[in-house]
């Protein structure tokens, strides 16, 4: 193939190509070692078994893990109450999002299944906090409550009636706040 | 959307035609911010025989090091995967992956590259594609969603299409008849094709 965009499409006149298409070797493929005949392949199934067998050896830190992430969440939000200057409003927005984004992803992994939907929510809503509403504040603070509660009575799955009394704390914010 | 549904292709070859495929050779580069995910998904990448995975966890280090290795002009140290997280601080997976299709060198701009996608919704799963992403992968990341988005890469490497536009992997994933009349703006006559050469490696 040739080196520049000129070359690739051999034609600089008045009339060039609207679409190209560009067919690549597939090198991918040959690294394999397989055919470049080969209709297709697979990967060895014990080394895919092995590889979600990492994902069940790392089971035993989720709680320290999102322990760690949960209070990185609420430096985040002391942050963005404290803050003075808007970018340390935007640096606390921006940690309160991805630490938010980070318990849901664990969560889930492990089938934590309401930490992972109060999670999700706050990461949604991260996305529309303003910070001078006393009522978007309640919303916040409600989830990171439901969140510490979850953690500490290690409600794991749906987690029941318990579960749906938490759920309720944090529609009721949403309801009468948002 | 359901991610795992439209990636199968019509013909599905038997089993028994099927090569064991060896990834010893192949490098990946991982793009993911949160250190937890980004050790669970290299060590499953190891465990399925990937023989160089290289972790960084920004955008602006993935970029570093792709201008740094793929540009390089011994193509075995060049990666050969990009997998990358959608929600990344400073400069996000989206601009990753426009940065990668845009960029002059054939070394960087063709990656296939695996978007890790948080959101579930179908219009993540289409940003990233119209993006230029091959493969998105909706977390949580398991074993077998990784290894059939590696293994999809490899077996279904589909031309780049070069439109006003658009630059990136052709979105469509089946090459069907339509049967209703072609209101496409671009004719057949507008339309150039380019074929790599094999070559071998140095």
């Amino acid at each position: 193939m040739a080196t520049d965009d000129e070359e690739q499409s051999g034609n600089v006149s008045d009339h060039a190509p609207q679409v190209e298409i560009f067919h690549r070797v597939n090198k991918l493929k040959q690294k394999t070692g397989a055919s470049p005949d080969a209709p297709g392949g697979y990967i060895d199934d014990r080394a895919v078994e092995q590889a979600q067998q990492v994902v069940k050896a790392m089971e035993k830190d989720y709680k320290a893990e999102v322990l760690r992430v949960l209070q990185d969440m609420d430096e985040a939000w002391q942050c963005i109450q404290n803050a003075v200057t808007p970018d340390e409003t935007a640096t606390g927005h921006q940690d309160l999002y991805h630490s938010a984004n980070h318990i849901k992803d664990l969560a889930a992994m492990y089938g934590y299944d309401l930490m992972q939907h109060f999670a999700r929510s706050l990461r949604d809503f991260a996305e529309k906090i303003d910070v001078d509403k006393p009522k978007h504040r309640v919303i916040v603070q409600a989830h990171v409550d439901v969140m510490w509660m979850t953690y500490n009575k290690d409600i794991k799955g749906q987690g029941g009636a318990a579960a749906d009394e938490l759920k309720e704390i944090v529609a009721q914010a949403i309801e009468q706040n948002f | 959307m359901n991610e795992d549904t439209p990636q199968q292709d019509d013909h599905v070859p038997a089993l028994d035609q099927k090569q064991l495929y060896s990834l010893r050779k192949f490098r990946v580069l991982l793009v993911e911010d949160y250190s937890f995910m980004a050790d669970l998904v290299s060590s499953m990448l190891r465990e399925m025989g990937v023989g160089f995975v290289k972790t960084v966890n920004s955008a602006k280090e993935a970029q570093m090091l792709l201008t740094q290795y793929n540009s390089d002009s011994v193509p075995r140290d060049h990666f050969d995967i990009v997998i990358t997280d959608w929600l990344l601080p400073e400069i996000s997976g989206a601009t990753l992956i426009r940065w990668i299709r845009d960029h002059k060198l054939d070394s960087i701009k063709f990656l296939p590259i695996i978007l890790c996608s948080a959101y579930t919704s179908e219009d993540v799963v289409v940003e990233g594609r119209d993006k230029g992403a091959n493969e998105v992968m909706v977390k949580p990341v398991s074993a077998e969603k990784l290894s059939k988005r590696i293994l999809y890469v490899i077996d279904n490497p589909r031309p780049f299409i070069k439109a006003p536009t658009f630059f990136g992997p052709d979105r469509r994933r089946q090459d069907k008849k339509f049967p209703g009349e072609d209101r496409r703006k671009i004719q057949a006559e507008e339309i150039e094709t380019n074929y790599e050469q094999d070559e071998k490696e140095t």
